[in-house]
């Protein structure tokens, strides 16, 4: 069965405008009814993540309780580039990794989110560890990268091969989005991207490629036109957050998905979204019997402002965009 | 945007005898390690600030820019409010308006944009603002 839920990462707006407690937000998510699942990303909702004490790791599974929340996964974060030196050897992921895995059993969460980023090795070697603590590993899907990804293959075959209930994907939905949010676009020719640059940006998004090429294109033609820096560097959030891979690649790894990240940017009061294809990917997902949550992650806040939308009212949208189509399939 | 919007509150200038303070909340949507901290550059009326003019404080740690690089295992979490203390003369006065310009660029550990490069996420604001 399919269960909706909200990350916390939905309300990254109201968390920064520095008005809530951890209490009060998560308070908050279940008055407005945007359970039952609760995600959070560690390193955003608790202070010396991931050292977590005793004291606060009982709090956090008893306001969850009382608000009839279930945890259900910890985005957890591989900062490979923690050092400026020399990126985190494979030892040192596995440690960055374990740390966090631990913090996860404590928290009382099913499932741990696991960026990837490439090596293989270091999920094989974690295995265990998140085995032993009963959680289960869910290497996230995230744009640039997508199911049909060469790097994503070598994480499936791992998968297959080892065969552990405790390793499986979360997609999330930027992967295969159908195209940048208008109100992304309009936003940034707000802020001062010219017209023509914004159109070159949606093309270069278009095209196959590495994306870093691609935003590479994209900048020398915008410099040309003479934009400035910031709204250039701005930009480079359109290729690491969205990706246009095929939605239809996620059935073939549908029975190894552990949750979802059902990531979106604008959902409008008639419930129409212009950038994600919400109907599609929920089809994939019932149609492969997936069984778990499908968690709301608006990430409009990468370009909104608080005042011009409400966190809690897009994931309202979402929760009732998601119903609707969850009825009808 | 709103990563953007927050960085700076209105009551982020403090005059101080031998400049001004500077409040600083992180761009960014998490907790980042201080080796993040990549760019750090201040304009008061047009005039740049000097570097090494610049100390970087957070949870009673002061730190020169250049010693944060290696600063890895210190943590800025996300709602945690940094201080830019800086000498200048001449001071600025209480009350006193300026122009100030800060940009900011925090090196994403986990977003690589290139083979061992990270995204930078640089945010420019600027603000007219009034020293307390």
């Amino acid at each position: 069965m399919i269960r909706l839920g909200t990350s916390l990462f939905s309300l990254t707006n109201e968390w920064l405008s520095r008005h809530y407690t951890l209490e009060q937000l998560v308070a908050a998510v279940a008055e407005r009814g945007l359970g039952p699942g609760l995600e959070i990303v560690g390193f955003q909702s608790l202070r010396s993540f991931p050292a977590v004490e005793e004291g606060a790791a009982s709090a956090f599974r008893a306001l969850l309780e009382r608000h009839e929340l279930e945890p259900s996964c910890l985005g957890s974060n591989l900062d490979v580039a923690l050092r400026v030196d020399r990126l985190l050897t494979e030892d040192e992921q596995v440690d960055y990794l374990a740390a966090q895995i631990e913090v996860a059993r404590r928290l009382g969460f099913p499932v741990m989110r696991v960026q990837h980023r490439g090596s293989t090795e270091v999920l094989e070697r974690a295995l265990p560890l998140a085995e032993r603590a009963d959680v289960r590993l869910g290497v996230e899907i995230h744009a640039p990268l997508a199911a049909d990804h060469p790097s994503v293959a070598l994480v499936v075959e791992v998968i297959e091969r080892l065969g552990s209930p405790h390793l499986g994907l979360i997609p999330d939905w930027s992967a295969t989005m159908s195209r940048l949010p208008a109100a992304m676009l309009d936003k940034w020719r707000r802020k001062g991207l010219p017209a023509e640059a914004a159109e070159r940006l949606e093309a270069e998004w278009r095209r196959d490629g590495p994306p870093h090429e691609r935003y590479d294109a994209f900048a020398a033609f915008a410099r040309e036109l003479g934009a400035a820096e910031p709204s250039i560097a701005q930009a480079r959030l359109a290729f690491t957050m969205c990706g246009h891979a095929d939605p239809a690649s996620w059935r073939d790894v549908v029975s190894h998905v552990v949750h979802v990240h059902a990531k979106f940017y604008d959902v409008d009061e008639s419930l129409a979204d212009d950038a994600v294809p919400h109907e599609e990917l929920l089809r994939i997902l019932a149609d492969g019997g997936y069984d778990g949550y499908v968690s709301s992650e608006w990430e409009g806040s990468a370009f909104f402002d608080l005042h011009e939308r409400d966190g809690f009212e897009q994931v309202r949208r979402h929760h009732a965009l998601c119903r609707r189509l969850l009825g009808a399939a | 945007m709103t990563l953007e919007a927050t960085v700076l509150a209105d009551d982020a200038l403090r005059a101080t005898p031998d400049g001004f303070e500077l409040d600083v909340h992180l761009n960014w949507y998490r907790t980042l390690p201080l080796s993040s901290v990549k760019t750090v550059e201040l304009t008061v009326d047009g005039e740049p600030i000097e570097r090494d003019a610049i100390v970087f404080s957070l949870a009673g740690g002061d730190h020169a820019l250049d010693e944060l690089p290696a600063r890895w295992q210190d943590w800025w979490f996300v709602l945690d409010t940094a201080t830019l203390k800086v000498r200048r003369s001449p001071p600025l006065e209480h009350g006193q308006e300026v122009d100030l310009r800060l940009a900011l660029g925090m090196r994403i550990p986990y977003i690589l944009v290139g083979p061992e490069t990270t995204l930078e996420q640089l945010t420019v604001i600027e603000r007219r603002l009034t020293a307390r």
